[in-house]
């Protein structure tokens, strides 16, 4: 049993997997992206790719804020995962019309 | 020794001017440092000296040894007493001359660079600048309070602010319909928030709400006294909500999705919460509970925090809290302030 769970990671490390970027409005942008690979490639990309401003979307992994440094290995993600990409709120009173 | 121990460190501390002025605060700041250094300096002498005590056989039988240990008891007591009291006296200042407390604010904010190069979680220098005069809050600023404050107290989940983004988001693409794996949704980030605050159990969720990037306010669902209620600082809405038919009041699809989130939630929790198809539920709905409201329009996002505050500390809102600790002002700018402490407290450690 030992042996085979060591046999698998060598392998397995470096292997792409598919991640699924989406928005709250529900637009969904795909990337393959290896295990190893900082998310913080993918959300620039992610920023160019919508023509925003990287500092003004965060991004979630169920509901966790994805830090610069993590990468798909560090947050245990799985081929197909998806995350969220939330844009930026700021509040203070709503219109005295409503 | 044998002379009144608190009047010793009263006659180093002598109580400072109230006056809403930079290097006041400053002073205020400092002491405030010192004491709390001094009370932890004492705790630790206590501590140590009863360890030696337990490990010699036979304790000295005059009685000095257990002398001292009360009189550094009663310092101690005493340190944080003043502590308390020093802080007190600064946020009633603080409140008191809100055009000062601006000034000082202002003041705090300038120099920034140099704090901000250790990247506080998430909160880069314009994310703090949302805390001064006049700004609106941004999602940061709140989702730092949310989780550095429920750490703390055992038994209150937060969750951050695009969580109820997310479900409103998905209630609106799905024509108003949540599915199961919309719950599996609200596990994972329940997990989530449970681990990045390190709490096991909770009885109470908090949850901050955006509305359409222009207003901060909050839902609270309480598991033991079995409520669920929705604060708003807006006295607008607050009074046009209670005048409508439930139908077309504000919050009457939030308070839906809300108590779809509560029976999803009581599974987590273990416990069968029943709300949506049972007319005789224990369960109790408030969607516009009366809470201090904000007199302009851009305090809203403080007021929500506060509201966590006396969530944390009370359990529930408590409008008429004298506390200058705790209790709200008419201008949060002392609150601003505080919260903006806060945070420089935080970075530079």
């Amino acid at each position: 049993m030992s042996e085979e769970e060591q046999q698998i990671p060598p392998e397995d490390a470096n292997a792409p997997i598919n991640v699924k970027v989406v928005s709250a409005t529900g637009d969904e942008v795909f990337f393959k992206i290896k295990r190893s690979t900082k998310l913080s490639k993918l959300q620039g990309a992610y920023a160019n790719k919508v023509g925003k401003d990287v500092n003004s979307i965060r991004f979630l992994y169920d509901g966790a804020r994805i830090s610069d440094t993590d990468t798909p290995a560090s947050l245990d993600m799985e081929d197909n995962d998806t995350i969220d990409v939330m844009v930026e709120q700021v509040g203070g009173c709503v219109p005295c019309s409503s | 020794m044998s002379e009144m121990p608190e009047a010793i460190i009263a006659q180093e501390f002598n109580s400072l001017p109230n006056q809403g002025d930079p290097q006041v605060y400053h002073s205020f700041q400092l002491y405030v440092k010192e004491l709390c250094r001094i009370a932890d300096f004492f705790r630790i002498i206590e501590k140590n000296i009863r360890l030696c005590i337990t490990r010699h056989e036979t304790p000295p039988s005059d009685g000095t040894v257990l002398m001292i240990v009360l009189n550094l008891q009663r310092v101690w007591k005493y340190t944080l007493e003043l502590k308390a009291n020093t802080e007190c006296t600064l946020f009633q200042t603080l409140d008191l001359h809100p055009a000062g407390t601006a000034e000082i604010l202002r003041s705090i904010m300038m120099p920034l660079s140099k704090t901000f190069e250790v990247k506080l979680h998430h909160i880069s220098p314009a994310s703090f600048k949302t805390l001064g005069v006049g700004q609106w809050l941004d999602d940061e600023i709140i989702n730092y309070f949310v989780e550095k404050w429920c750490s703390k107290s055992q038994s209150t989940l937060g969750f951050n602010t695009w969580f109820m983004e997310m479900l409103c988001a998905r209630v609106k693409i799905q024509n108003g319909v949540l599915t199961l794996e919309d719950s599996k949704t609200v596990q994972r980030w329940c997990y989530s928030a449970e681990k990045s605050q390190g709490l096991v159990k909770w009885d109470c969720v908090f949850i901050p709400i955006n509305e359409f990037n222009t207003h901060w306010y909050l839902a609270l669902i309480n598991f033991v006294t079995k409520r669920i209620e929705i604060y708003d600082s807006l006295a607008v809405v607050y009074f046009a909500n209670r005048r409508r038919p439930v139908e077309s009041r504000k919050n009457t699809n939030l308070m839906l999705v809300l108590m779809w989130l509560s029976e999803v939630l009581g599974r987590i929790r273990g416990e069968e919460v029943q709300l949506m198809n049972d007319f005789a539920t224990e369960w109790q709905c408030d969607p516009h509970v009366e809470v201090p409201f904000q007199p302009n329009c851009f305090d809203c996002g403080v007021h929500v925090l506060w509201h966590l505050q006396h969530v944390l500390q009370f359990g529930t809102v408590q409008n008429d809290c004298v506390s200058p600790r705790w209790k709200f002002s008419s201008d949060m700018i002392g609150k601003r302030l505080r919260l903006a402490q806060e945070i420089l407290d935080d970075c530079s450690l």
